[in-house]
């Protein structure tokens, strides 16, 4: 097993290495001049100054040489400045993560709590009002473009009615003034989470019902559901002793696969929230032409996603064993 | 003098088995060394259990594979390493029926084209000329002249082995492999099909190496019958002379096995023991070894010669005609 | 044993139709009510978006002139006579034909100071109109007219107009007709959609078929560059690719998202259409065409590529379905279509700013509404197809 993972690991390297080439080269082509946007515009340093300082900073190197470079930096920890924020790349990611993290671990649990019932139920009785139901619900989100219904959200409730807020994660003047409390502190964050984890809650429901309603189809279908039903076991009992445990399987596949994802911000999102996530950071970045920031935030989503199927083939190699012995 | 259409001389098929990253790969032995010779207008049944090399062999001998070693001379042609131009041409002389009436038709084509389509890929007939010929051949194989335009899932099983049939006969080929062909069908549409097999020889002068493991099937059909095991032919004699009068142990207990339906003839039916080898490991020596109820200590470490004991009846084994 | 040459297990007489596995499928289709409503749904919306701007075509001077042509420059020649210039026919003739001309920057300026209207538009105010010059002639001349007409105290009659009569869906910020703007950014939408669908479906089927078909190396090299594209997180490689191709000129713009939208998506499919392939492979049928003595050629587009094709007609429709969400959401961003051209992301793009997102609702609402009613349609289609092309039932 160990050996499994170990391969697996290894295969990794040249996949992470093949991202980050086509992230720096992408990046590149970027327009821009990284000095000028660093000295910011108007301001009058003279040409000649300009090409001493890209010397410096080696710009002017050919290509190879400064993705070898740039490399050799985020490998060791060095993501470098980010002229957006003034601050290290380093720690505004991994500052900014856990905004995201946290709408999207709250949205994954209450999309579970919701998707593993109305699934199971949905499997039970199949093609029934309940079923057919949710199957159109399910369609439908899954149809929406998810920032349209962000916007939808906000006007009805935020604008019109104004029981929540617009956007942002904290009341401006609340956070700079400081909480008298804790507890009025999380009131308010929860405030402005609703809509967002809403919508994000919503689009993942879809998915995870159909999922979990056609894992459970197919195990209620086996010939030892039925013999555990002809033991004269209670339906209860065979649905959610027998069934259920072997339909979870292929759900905890996808579960492991979405647990790196939960650090990534989902950027649509995040701007219509104006949510202070990673992936507005990112958005940010590249509208500011912030290389460093852009790169380093990219390469780390590269890593996440190839973590998140790194994880979805072990839990397939726990799962089936014969996947292992290849 | 009859005449040779096949000659298959130590013709070896292995297939190589990967183990490990850094280990040199195994091979599956599926067949082993085996030769014998084919003449014109014969069927020669070929029969052995499941795994024992006779489907390989017989599409080693039309080429789908390249034997790993040893000649197959068609009709006086060493083909043993012809590539693919040659083979092309080879195509309208040999040919093969499959076994599963199921998976052996494209679902898509309709009977026209999958009978025709050989025809017009070799240039045999022109467009205006092929449904004609397509219909021809399709009613010698026991079907209607309306079948053409239909599919293969409108019809039976024992129906679509007749469109294989005639898909195999469309090049009008001499000699036919036919890979199982009955035995996915039911037993009463089995002789049918069989029948037709027969009559489609004498009319077309085809000759047959018909494989089955079913040893009432290939009774009905064949002139001369050869008994495989684990790669090897160890006894290839006439139909007769092999129920009456088999030499080696093998042949012998699946002659014992066969039930016999007159309860007069009460035989005593003797398990054969033990299971089949691996035939990535095989026994040293002679393969049945292992299992059989004669063996002795040369059994273990020679292999014995396929010889010609009697006129037309080769045995492999180094006690036969003694037991 | 009897000799019975006929087979008679059949009952069917011979006028019988043959059904082809194709005819069959359709059959299922139309049983599937579900299916069809997707089916009429998206074919009405195609209609739709192709019909309705020619019928509304009047306004396509309207909606389009203020990205071209001479109403931008009557509007301009409007805003010159406001301000007391002397507009004689000979002017008003050399404007028209020299306008498109005038609008690069150093024309401008030739014709601010030919035609002395210097105390008009001084050089700063010339600089700054032409500061987004990069970005295409059609958006210049709008800037130009919007913020040269508000510096000059003219508000553009007819823009932020509620639904009325005439304007069934109302105007939008600089007066073009929203209606008529959302058909045919209806267009727009739906082309991306499906030239991005094609190009991810035509990669994804070349990658996979060639992969299943030669096995050995090529295959695992395939396979290995289809698991990196995969490891690809999508949005935000879309909007860098997008950001990065800045450069592009205005005209392909459109060529540039349905790239970006295309070009990620297709490993997913290759993995498909590969599996497809091998297990095809191992059937009978092909051995029989290899024994038969048929072209490589032949077998891969008779005989492998129609059992594979219901594998691609459905992730098609599916795909498409997903290139116009992806393509709503970068325009949403800024990064897909680019104004003038009108796309149902963009359209929505102006819900950013706050008094449209509050007041003017027809403006950003109705292409959210077209989007989510095409693409559930066309998820509706795609569904129903794979139910009915399901080739296990196929037998």
């Amino acid at each position: 097993m160990l050996k499994f993972i170990g391969k697996r690991i290894l295969q990794l390297i040249p996949t992470l290495i093949a991202i980050s080439l086509l992230i720096f080269i992408v990046v590149d082509f970027m327009p821009g001049d990284y000095v000028q946007s660093y000295l910011g515009l108007g301001s009058d340093v003279t040409p000649e100054r300009q090409q001493e300082i890209r010397e410096l900073l080696g710009l002017d190197r050919s290509m190879p040489i400064r993705y070898l470079s740039w490399l050799g930096r985020i490998v060791t920890g060095d993501l470098g400045r980010s002229l957006v924020y003034s601050d290290e790349v380093s720690n505004i990611i991994f500052g900014f993560i856990w905004n995201s993290f946290l709408l999207n671990f709250f949205s994954l649990i209450i999309a579970l709590c919701i998707a593993i019932p109305v699934g199971i139920k949905s499997a039970v009785k199949k093609y029934g009002p309940f079923d057919n139901f949710f199957t159109v619900f399910s369609l439908l989100g899954v149809s929406m473009p998810t920032f349209f219904f962000a916007l939808l959200l906000i006007f009805v409730f935020a604008a019109r009615f104004e029981w929540l807020p617009m956007s942002g994660m904290q009341t401006s003047i609340m956070a700079i003034r400081g909480y008298p409390s804790l507890w009025a502190q999380i009131r308010d964050v929860g405030s402005h989470m609703i809509l967002p984890v809403t919508v994000l809650s919503l689009s993942s429901l879809a998915t995870l019902t159909r999922y979990t309603r056609n894992s459970v189809i197919e195990v209620i279908n086996q010939d030892y559901i039925r013999t555990a039903r002809s033991k004269g076991l209670k339906e209860k009992v065979v649905i959610y002793k027998h069934a259920f445990r072997n339909a979870l399987l292929p759900l905890i596949t996808i579960l492991g696969m979405w647990i790196p994802a939960l650090f990534g911000g989902a950027i649509l999102l995040e701007t219509v929230f104006i949510w202070p996530g990673i992936g507005r950071v990112l958005l940010r970045g590249i509208r500011n032409q912030d290389l460093s920031l852009v790169m380093a935030t990219l390469v780390f989503y590269g890593v996440l996603r190839v973590l998140g199927n790194l994880l979805a083939d072990i839990s397939y190699g726990i799962a089936d064993p014969r996947v292992r012995v290849k | 003098m009859r005449e040779k259409i096949l000659e298959v001389k130590n013709v070896k098929k292995y297939f190589p088995v990967n183990i490990g990253l850094f280990k040199k790969p195994l091979q599956v032995k599926a067949v082993d060394d085996v030769s014998f010779t084919m003449y014109k207008g014969e069927t020669l049944g070929l029969v052995g259990e499941s795994g024992c090399g006779k489907s390989t062999l017989g599409r080693t001998i039309v080429r789908l594979y390249e034997p790993t070693a040893g000649q197959i001379i068609f009709k006086d042609q060493d083909i043993s390493t012809w590539k693919s131009h040659k083979l092309k041409k080879l195509r309208q002389e040999m040919q093969l029926i499959f076994q599963d009436p199921y998976s052996s038709l494209n679902p898509r084509m309709n009977v026209n084209s999958i009978v025709g389509e050989a025809m017009l890929a070799h240039k045999l007939v022109s467009k205006a000329e092929y449904e004609d010929r397509v219909v021809d051949i399709i009613e010698k194989c026991g079907l209607a002249s309306y079948h053409v335009n239909r599919y293969p899932h409108q019809f039976s099983g024992g129906q679509r082995q007749r469109i294989g049939v005639a898909r195999a006969l469309a090049l009008n080929p001499e000699f036919i492999v036919a890979d199982e062909p009955v035995s996915a069908l039911d037993v009463s549409v089995q002789s049918q099909v069989l029948n037709m097999m027969n009559g489609l020889k004498d009319e077309f002068g085809l000759s047959y190496l018909f494989i089955s493991h079913d040893l009432s099937v290939v009774k009905h059909i064949s002139d001369r019958i050869g008994v495989m095991y684990l790669g090897s032919i160890i006894e290839l004699t006439g139909k007769r002379k092999l129920y009456e009068n088999p030499l080696h142990p093998y042949t012998m207990a699946l002659m014992a096995a066969i039930p016999e339906p007159d309860p007069r003839k009460i035989k005593k039916m003797e398990a054969i023991k033990g299971e089949i080898p691996s035939n990535i490991n095989t026994p040293s020596g002679c393969k049945f070894h292992t299992r059989c109820p004669y063996v002795k200590d040369i059994c273990k470490e020679e292999v014995p010669e396929f010889r010609e004991l009697e006129k037309d009846h080769f045995v492999a084994c180094h006690f036969a005609g003694e037991i | 044993m009897s000799e019975i040459k006929n087979d008679q297990t059949t009952t069917t007489t011979p006028r019988l139709k043959p059904e082809g596995p194709w005819k069959i499928a359709w059959n299922r289709f139309k049983k599937n009510k579900v299916a069809l409503v997707g089916g009429t749904g998206f074919l009405l919306i195609v209609l739709g978006v192709i019909v309705i701007p020619m019928i509304f075509s009047f306004n396509l001077w309207r909606t389009m002139e203020l990205d071209a042509g001479t109403a931008i420059s009557s509007t301009v020649l409007d805003s010159l006579d406001e301000k007391g210039v002397e507009i004689d026919e000979e002017f008003e003739e050399t404007f028209f034909n020299r306008f498109d001309e005038v609008v690069r920057q150093s024309h401008f300026e030739d014709f601010i100071e030919q035609n002395e209207l210097d105390d008009l538009y001084t050089q700063e105010d010339i600089n700054q109109l032409f500061a987004g010059e990069a970005v295409g002639t059609g958006r210049i001349i709008r800037e130009t007219i919007f913020v040269n007409l508000r510096a000059h105290g003219f508000e553009l009659e007819n823009s932020d107009q509620p639904p009325s009569r005439e304007n069934w869906l109302g105007t939008d910020r600089q007066g073009r007709d929203v209606m008529f703007r959302l058909f045919y950014g209806g267009r727009i939408s739906l082309i991306v959609g499906l030239l991005s669908a094609t190009l991810t479906v035509s990669l994804g089927t070349v990658v996979g078929g060639v992969s299943g078909y030669y096995g050995g190396k090529l295959d695992a090299f395939l396979m290995r560059f289809a698991e990196i594209v995969q490891s690809i997180p999508l949005l935000p490689m879309m909007i860098s690719i997008s950001a990065a191709m800045r450069w592009v000129p205005s005209e392909r713009t459109l060529l540039v998202v349905v790239f970006v939208v295309g070009i990620l998506s297709w490993p997913g499919l290759a993995r498909v259409v590969r599996g497809q392939i091998l297990s095809l492979r191992e059937q009978e049928f092909m051995q029989a065409t290899e024994i038969l003595g048929i072209s490589d050629v032949s077998r891969i587009f008779r005989h492998l590529l129609p059992n594979v094709l219901a594998y691609i007609i459905v992730s098609a429709t599916l795909g498409m379905g997903g290139a116009i969400l992806l393509e709503a959401g970068l325009s949403f961003l800024g990064l897909g279509v680019q104004p003038p051209m009108p796309s149902w992301g963009n359209m929505i793009y102006l819900a950013n700013n706050s008094t449209v997102f509050r007041e003017y609702l027809w403006m950003w609402i109705p292409p959210g509404v077209m989007i989510m009613l095409t693409v559930v349609s066309v998820n509706l289609l795609g569904e129903g197809l794979r139910d009915a092309l399901d080739p296990k039932e196929i037998r």
